[in-house]
């Protein structure tokens, strides 16, 4: 079953579509990426989600409930946390801690007290008077402590430190193992939620350009590296990308990638050439896809 | 409702420090209130300093609660996208319903809480303190739905401060358009015919506050429940213009003498036949040549009064004049009577002869009675001679050029809708003529501050602090600062206020101070009104002290020391008793033009 669906979603503001049909699935315990440049439409995919806009056109589904009937029944079971939002930040951590409490039924007092700890929180320090890494922290807490079916992550560790980082990133991982929690994260990069992700959504421009689990992605992603004859001809095939040639070196990244096709079909391909595949990290697949949407999109504008 | 209560509790520890300060500037009026009660003197400096305390003091409890509003609601901000409660398990509905809480509380209960011991310090019973909370709900009503308002369709602070400024800027404008469209023309479909009726005008006011609040009350609910601000700006662009259509069209009346249904008291007093209301004929139009914001036409005339009982007194309404022509074309106007900005009091012949008085005068006197009747204390049948109603009244109203002009030509029938409070005076205990001597009760009380006689021990100046339970009077004269030396005014009476005289019981004589010598000080804190009098006496009697004759700034007669060595001072009270309407029909109502106006 999957937690979140979306068909067509769209969102326009003005003349500018932010969303663009958005074709959505994000499967019950997942740990799903929502990965994009700035601007890419994210945030408000996020915000239509979350019931804080309201879709142009098309339609959200959160929990099985359209996203602009989401009510309290649905929240209790939702955690949301966003560099933007307005925390009331005239309360200390125990005070907001206090305030959220009572509004879950599931809240657990001892997950509360553990979280608390392990994040080293000053209970009686105002909000207005944390870093933004504690800030998090806090909000984090604020939408843990009641086992949410659903978090939702809208770029929770920018402009962070990598120490805060690191344990924002451990907090979440330990909590989304301890069980069939789903969680939604996004961020424009992509090593801050690598490690913790099992399935990557990527959009540019408001478009999805990919939805797949990771293991599945990086499985079919390669970098690609021939060592040509001079005279050699370069051929092309479908799921190359970044096609270079310097001197008798072919580089290309191929997103089609087989394990157990793909030797053969390049031995085909380049008779005799001595052919290195190099598994890529998520950042590079993303820098890759993202240099490639550019150039397509500039493409077409010419 | 559990959770309801949680949020409630949320803001109300949010605002624990601006509601503190609210608190600070009530009771820093109510400071200013019980300085201005007990002090022993007061100057023209001094008032103006507790006058300027209790503006700034009021002021600043009207702003600090609008802002209040503003914080309440932006606690939880209804617009945009990232407030924190939307995204938790709070309704729209329970969110609405908590800040509506909040609001009672702190707009409601709070203000009263904070003011019940200055109301019980003022000796305000169980009746006066719950109309006085009515009165300040009513003073905060305004403001705090205005607040409210701005506060639901913005997402910030600065934003509601600048919506606040374009908000009032628009209404600032949109009231300068009506009036000055009202003065000229707009109501003059066909340039010469006003279609409304005053019946009409009453009927489209109660629309206008009809759809203000619906609209309002949509608006709001909207926000909280959906959070759709474009939708919420259609529906109050809607509501805006429904106002100003109403404003400046509804043609309907509801029914007849919309504002005259004001009831009179069970017990109240009514007018019998024998009182006569009439419009002396020579109604004068005067036209300014150049009428400015206005139209620069006006209407003036008298109505005269006749027969009315000598114990009762006329407090009357502005009337409303409505004419009609044979074509069927009606037009109307509310008037100004100049008799209620400054009447002529009755006159008291209170309790004494005077010696040089006639005889019979004298068989009509109160003492006279009193005497007669062993000692039985005066009562206001017994006080009041030659009753004021009984005069001419003057009035004026301003018309469109066009329905002036037309009234030269083709003289219409005119009615006058004549209405207003009957009044009768009461005496109130005496107190003897001591500094430091009162009196209190329900809800009002005097106090002697100060007597003392002047250098030349000529005549004796006394100073009286009064306060009284004033209740819907926010911007009555009670509120309104000094009211100086007025040699026009007869006696020492404030509208609808105490009039006080001199009696000793044992020459059986009275004194009236000197007309010329009055001299007030009002204010108006929190609906206890607070007056000091100040008045002189000069000796016991009426023709004396009502004009005397002064010889180099000094009064050359003798010196009344004696006399005034054991006295008391008698007040008397006007209270409303009853109302009255009267319309009077003129056929025709001929006008003509005044000697300045020009020619049309």
């Amino acid at each position: 079953m999957n937690v979140i669906e979306t068909h067509n979603l769209t969102r326009r503001f003005g003349r500018t579509e932010a969303v663009h049909a958005l074709e959505l699935a994000v499967p019950t315990g997942t740990v799903c990426a929502l990965l994009g440049q700035n601007g890419a439409g994210k945030t408000t995919t996020i915000k239509m989600l979350m019931n804080l806009l309201v879709p142009t056109a098309g339609e959200a589904r959160v929990l099985g409930v359209d996203s602009r009937r989401l009510g309290p029944r649905q929240f209790e079971q939702v955690g949301y946390v966003s560099e933007n939002q307005q925390l009331p930040r005239w309360m200390t951590v125990r005070q907001l801690l206090d305030y959220c409490r009572p509004f879950y039924p599931t809240w657990d007092r001892a997950l509360e007290r553990q979280l608390l700890s392990q994040m080293a929180l000053p209970e009686d320090r105002r909000l207005r008077d944390l870093s933004r890494g504690m800030l998090m922290k806090a909000a984090l807490l604020a939408s843990l402590s009641y086992h949410p079916r659903l978090l939702v992550l809208d770029e929770p560790f920018s402009g962070l430190d990598p120490l805060v980082r690191e344990e924002l990133v451990k907090g979440i991982i330990e909590v989304s193992n301890t069980g069939d929690w789903t969680v939604l994260v996004s961020s424009h990069d992509i090593e801050e939620v690598e490690r913790m992700t099992d399935h990557i959504v990527l959009i540019d421009s408001g478009r999805m350009q990919l939805n797949e689990p990771t293991e599945a992605l990086q499985a079919r992603f390669r970098r690609v590296e021939v060592d040509l004859e001079p005279e050699s001809g370069m051929p092309s095939q479908p799921g190359w990308l970044e096609v270079e040639r310097s001197g008798r070196r072919l580089s290309l990244v191929d997103s089609a990638y087989d394990l157990a096709a793909s030797p053969g079909r390049y031995g085909q391909l380049f008779p005799g050439a001595p052919v290195a595949f190099h598994p890529m990290t998520l950042r590079e697949i993303f820098i890759t896809l993202a240099r490639t949407s550019r150039q397509n999109a500039k493409g077409a504008a010419a | 409702m559990r959770l309801t209560w949680h949020i409630v509790r949320k803001d109300l520890v949010r605002l624990r420090l601006p509601l503190a300060v609210w608190i600070l500037a009530f009771l820093a009026e109510f400071a200013v209130g019980i300085w201005f009660l007990n002090a022993g003197t007061m100057s023209y400096k001094s008032f103006e300093n507790i006058q300027s305390l209790d503006m700034v003091f009021f002021g600043l409890r009207l702003a600090i609660g609008y802002l209040l509003v503003a914080a309440l609601v932006l606690d939880d901000p209804l617009v945009g996208t990232t407030a924190f409660w939307p995204t938790r398990p709070i309704s729209g509905s329970r969110l609405m319903g908590a800040k509506l809480i909040a609001g009672l509380l702190i707009f409601g209960l709070l203000p009263i809480l904070v003011t019940l011991p200055w109301w019980l310090y003022c000796g305000y019973g169980v009746h006066q303190v719950y109309e006085a909370g009515l009165d300040s709900l009513g003073v905060q009503v305004v403001p705090v739905a205005f607040g409210l308002l701005i506060a639901a369709l913005v997402g910030s602070f600065a934003r509601f401060l600048a919506g606040t400024i374009f908000a009032a800027a628009a209404i600032a404008l949109f009231l300068a358009a009506f009036v000055k469209m009202a003065k000229t023309h707009l109501f003059f479909h066909g340039l010469d015919v006003i279609v409304d009726s005053s019946a009409a005008s009453a009927a489209r006011l109660s629309i206008l506050y009809a759809f203000a609040i619906v609209g309002w009350a949509v608006v709001v609910a909207q926000q909280f429940l959906t959070r759709r601000l474009n939708r919420s700006l259609v529906l109050l662009s809607f509501t805006a213009a429904l106002l100003g259509v109403d404003a400046i069209w509804w043609p309907l009346a509801f029914k007849e003498d919309f504002f005259r249904t004001r009831p009179a008291p069970a017990d109240g007093a009514v007018l019998d036949d024998r009182v006569a209301i009439h419009h002396l004929k020579g109604a004068a139009l005067h036209i300014e040549q150049d009428p400015g914001i206005g139209s620069g036409t006006v209407v003036f005339g008298n109505i005269q009064v006749d027969g009315a009982p000598p114990e009762l007194f006329l407090r009357c309404d502005a009337p409303v004049f409505e004419w009609r022509w044979p074509d069927g074309s009606s037009a109307h106007a509310q008037g100004t009577l100049v008799g209620t900005i400054t009447p002529t009091p009755y006159q008291l012949r209170t309790a004494v002869p005077f010696k040089e008085t006639p005889d019979s005068v004298w068989k009509q006197s109160a003492v006279y009675k009193q005497l007669r009747k062993d000692g039985r204390l005066v009562t206001s049948d017994d006080l009041v001679i030659g009753n004021p109603t009984n005069r001419v009244w003057d009035y004026y109203f301003e018309v469109p050029r066009a329905v002036g002009i037309r009234m030269l030509s083709d003289p219409p029938s005119c009615t006058i809708d004549f209405g207003g409070d009957i009044m009768r005076p009461r005496l109130m205990p005496e107190i003897p003529l001591v500094t430091g001597n009162g009196w209190a009760g329900s809800g009002e009380g005097i106090r002697i501050a100060r007597k003392e006689w002047n250098g030349s021990r000529k005549w004796l100046e006394v100073s009286v602090v009064e306060h009284r339970a004033a209740m819907g009077e926010l911007f009555s004269l009670w509120y309104g600062g000094t009211d100086q030396y007025n040699m026009f005014s007869y006696s020492n009476r404030l509208n609808n206020e105490s009039t006080y005289f001199a009696i000793n019981r044992r020459l059986g004589e009275s004194a009236w101070p000197v007309s010329f010598s009055n001299l007030n000080f009002s204010i108006r804190i929190a609906t206890v009104a607070i007056a000091w009098r100040w008045f002189v006496f000069i000796g016991p009697s009426n023709e004396v002290t009502a004009f005397p004759a002064f010889e180099n700034g000094k009064w050359p007669g003798p010196s009344y020391e004696d006399w005034f060595s054991d006295v008391s001072l008698g007040r008397a009270v006007e209270t409303a008793v009853g109302r009255f309407s009267r319309k009077i029909t003129i056929n025709p109502f001929p006008v003509v033009p005044d000697q300045f106006s020009k020619a049309p």
